[in-house]
């Protein structure tokens, strides 16, 4: 293993641990809860959101980042008004700098690639 | 002006190049490096799309990707939260496919295109923008209702909306993950189908049964409104957690684990299929009916991947909500491409937006083309004994005559079809009367599962003499009965009851024209007309000519788990590893009698992973 594979494979583990300790934590349910509702509801008569969009405003817009520090602005800005959310975007700006190209896309396509 | 516009890294990588307001050129990435749904930056279809548009990618007036990953990282970071600790290993794993490539889609554009059209930037769509705009746009129609389903696209599953002149507004959506899609697929699992290639093998499984599960689905797993808007009971599906679709509670719901596939298929099985078919329909019926509500259109468009369930489509059009119903033939994520390059042109660009009598899709035949010269290189390069046939009535003459006796034929002529069909292009033909074409056409050349149903491709002028649909479908997209004077009675539930594999019904005469009959005495009917696609027209005609009946047995050229041929190359490969008798490449002449086989079978080279 090279000094860049241990450092890809340094960035996976990195990215689980985040992951582990600061999205899919126990009181991250009630974060999140009030906006994504896991299951149906008798009472009420539609289960159509508006569409509203973070970035929508225009059909075709730019997003504008090519570094990380620009990648932390745009995600910092999207969750502005969420301090838990925007508290993860350093860190996820960093991990994927770290992460630019780990993956191997030769591999065959997840079962699971819908959800993607 | 010219428009790029590019859909990748998920799945059904394609780009599409769009030129002021007409399609230029359109492919998937899969038909060039022959891997099935291949996700990879469509480096060969960009290459191909610039050099059929004649334009460099410095000179491009706007290039666009067709999806928001930053959109969908806030979905799979918040979902996270939403499900906690169960899901860190699949959040992860979400999260390291998004953070290694797709968030660095502008960069890894860059690096391939060097400079990303005059101005150096990415534009992005939004996925289901993208959708729509694939479905509207090519349409011929300057106001329609629009609806889209598919798996998911940053947080939508389903949106509704209406297009009016180059103008789309997307009003209302279903967000993940409450979703059509993966509802679909979950079944697809179930049933013991691959994910995203599998779907439509259980809507061809899906008439052999009965949906006696249907209440059960309804009951249990999603519950649907009045207006089609539906939420699913997640505590019976996997996928926020593990890269299952389907978990133990499911399986207890319907008293049975799931197939294992190339396992026998048994009743079960194919009432499920027909089940979970039935809810699916309804789903997207009250959609249509609500669509309609919203926007007063008499017109509907569709795309997403659940739009290429062309017997809900076929219902759709028989409950007569429209008047007009047009479904984009790359329906899935390949036609993200197409859409976004569109939208580029039309709301970026501003070009303004002209009708003509048909659609604007060109017959979808947007793909690369091979000349004669490259034809006949390939073959005297390989030692291919071959004819040629310059005179095009003698050489469809020949044609017919073959097809009527019996013989099936790989045709391989002018450019290649865009979306998952063969409409011509790339097709294996066969004689639609006789009985045992649909199952020696899967047994023998495609080398698939006996029980999947062949489509005819029908003179639009005499739709009518065969089938009951009542609009045009030159993409194949919508299935019909077929008309009751030719449908021959046999028993289903007999062959339910008696004890032999349900599959064997295929076996059964059920019309006189048997092959591209199913067993509930539908079809997929495509419509040929000369304007879309004259060539194959005049072979049809030839064919009728010859025996009276204007239609032909029309399968995709290609055997199970390869993407549709592309080349001269991958035609002649996949005609010689089967069992088909001749093969057509432009105006030469392959007989398989001809042939020195060993070559082919020897070489060792690329076999394709089952579907």
């Amino acid at each position: 293993m090279n000094s860049i594979d241990r450092d890809k494979h340094g960035a996976m583990d990195s990215l689980e641990k985040f992951v582990a300790h600061n999205i899919c934590i126990a009181h991250g349910h009630d974060l999140a809860e009030t906006t994504i509702p896991l299951d149906p509801d008798k009472e009420v008569s539609s289960y159509f959101s508006p569409r509203a969009s973070l970035t929508a405003a225009e059909p075709c817009f730019e997003i504008n980042y090519n570094s990380t520090e620009e990648l932390k602005k745009v995600l910092e800005n999207i969750w502005a008004n969420e301090p838990a959310l925007k508290n993860l975007a350093p860190t996820l700006a960093a991990l994927a700098c770290m992460l630019e190209n780990n993956l191997d896309l030769d591999e065959e396509l997840p079962s699971f690639v819908y959800t993607l | 002006m010219y428009t790029l516009g590019l859909s990748a890294l998920y799945h059904d990588s394609a780009a599409a190049v769009v030129k002021d307001n007409s399609i230029i050129a359109a492919a998937q990435e899969e038909r060039f490096t022959r891997k099935k749904h291949d996700l990879r930056l469509p480096v060969n279809s960009i290459e191909y799309c610039l050099r059929e548009a004649n334009v460099a990618a410095e000179d491009l007036d706007a290039v666009i990707y067709y999806e928001n990953p930053v959109l969908s990282l806030d979905r799979v970071v918040r979902m996270g939260m939403a499900v906690g600790p169960p899901s860190v290993k699949h959040t992860a794993s979400t999260l390291s496919s998004l953070l290694s490539h797709k968030l660095w889609i502008e960069n890894q554009l860059r690096t391939l295109l060097g400079r990303l059209g005059r101005e150096d930037r990415l534009l992005y769509a939004e996925h289901h923008m993208s959708h729509a705009a694939s479905a509207f746009y090519p349409s011929p129609f300057m106001d329609a209702a629009i609806v889209t389903v598919d798996g998911v696209g940053e947080w939508a599953t389903t949106t509704i909306g209406h297009g009016h002149g180059t103008k789309i507004e997307l009003t209302k959506e279903i967000r993940f993950p409450h979703s059509l899609g993966l509802l679909y697929s979950a079944f697809t699992m179930y049933c013991g189908f691959k994910v995203n290639s599998g779907e439509y093998k259980l809507m061809g499984l899906a008439p052999y049964g009965i949906p006696k599960y249907y209440n059960i689905i309804k009951d249990h797993l999603i519950d649907i409104k009045q207006d089609g808007s539906f939420r699913l009971e997640m505590s019976y599906f996997d996928y926020l957690v593990t890269d299952r679709m389907i978990g133990e509670k499911f399986e207890r719901l319907f008293g049975e684990k799931a197939r294992e596939p190339e396992v026998k298929i048994t009743l079960h099985q194919i009432d499920v299929a027909a089940s979970i078919q039935k809810v699916t329909e309804e789903v997207v019926l009250k959609l249509a009916r609500h669509a309609k509500e919203v926007t007063g259109s008499k017109n509907l468009t569709m795309a997403g991947g659940v739009a290429l369930n062309c017997v809900a489509n076929g219902k759709l059009i028989r409950e007569k909500i429209f008047d007009s119903v047009w479904i984009q033939p790359a329906a899935g994520d390949a036609g993200g491409a197409l859409g976004a390059a569109l939208l580029a042109s039309y709301q970026h660009l501003d070009q303004p937006r002209k009708l003509g009598d048909k659609d604007s899709q060109n017959g979808s035949l947007l793909g690369p083309r091979f000349s004669g010269n490259e034809i006949q290189k390939y073959l005297d390069d390989n030692n291919l004994y071959y004819t040629q046939q310059k005179d095009e009535s003698v050489l469809h003459d020949i044609i017919a005559d073959e097809l009527s006796q019996g013989k099936i034929l790989g045709l391989f002529c002018g450019r290649m079809e865009f979306g998952p069909r063969a409409l011509g292009s790339r097709s294996i033909l066969g004689n639609p009367r006789k009985m045992d074409m649909q199952s020696k056409m899967n047994l023998k050349i495609k080398y698939r599962e006996s029980f999947r149903p062949f489509a005819p491709s029908v003179l639009l002028e005499d739709l009518k003499e065969y089938f009951e649909l009542t609009q045009e479908s030159p993409y194949m997209q919508f299935v019909a009965p077929v008309q009751e004077a030719r449908r021959k009675p046999f028993d289903m539930d007999a062959h339910r009851n008696g004890g032999k594999p349900i599959i064997d019904i295929v076996n059964v005469m059920r019309s006189d024209i048997p092959a591209v009959t199913h067993v509930d005495y539908s079809a997929r009917i495509q419509t040929v007309d000369a304007d879309r696609n004259p060539r194959y027209y005049k072979i049809i005609n030839a064919f009728k000519e010859k025996t009276g009946c204007g239609l032909l047995v029309n399968t995709s050229f290609n055997i199970r788990g390869e993407p549709i041929v592309c080349t001269p190359q991958d035609a002649v490969r996949c005609f010689m590893r089967t069992e088909m008798d001749i093969l057509v490449l432009e105006d030469i002449i392959l007989y398989k009698d001809h042939q020195k086989l060993s070559q082919y079978y020897d070489e060792g080279d690329q076999e394709y992973e089952l579907d």
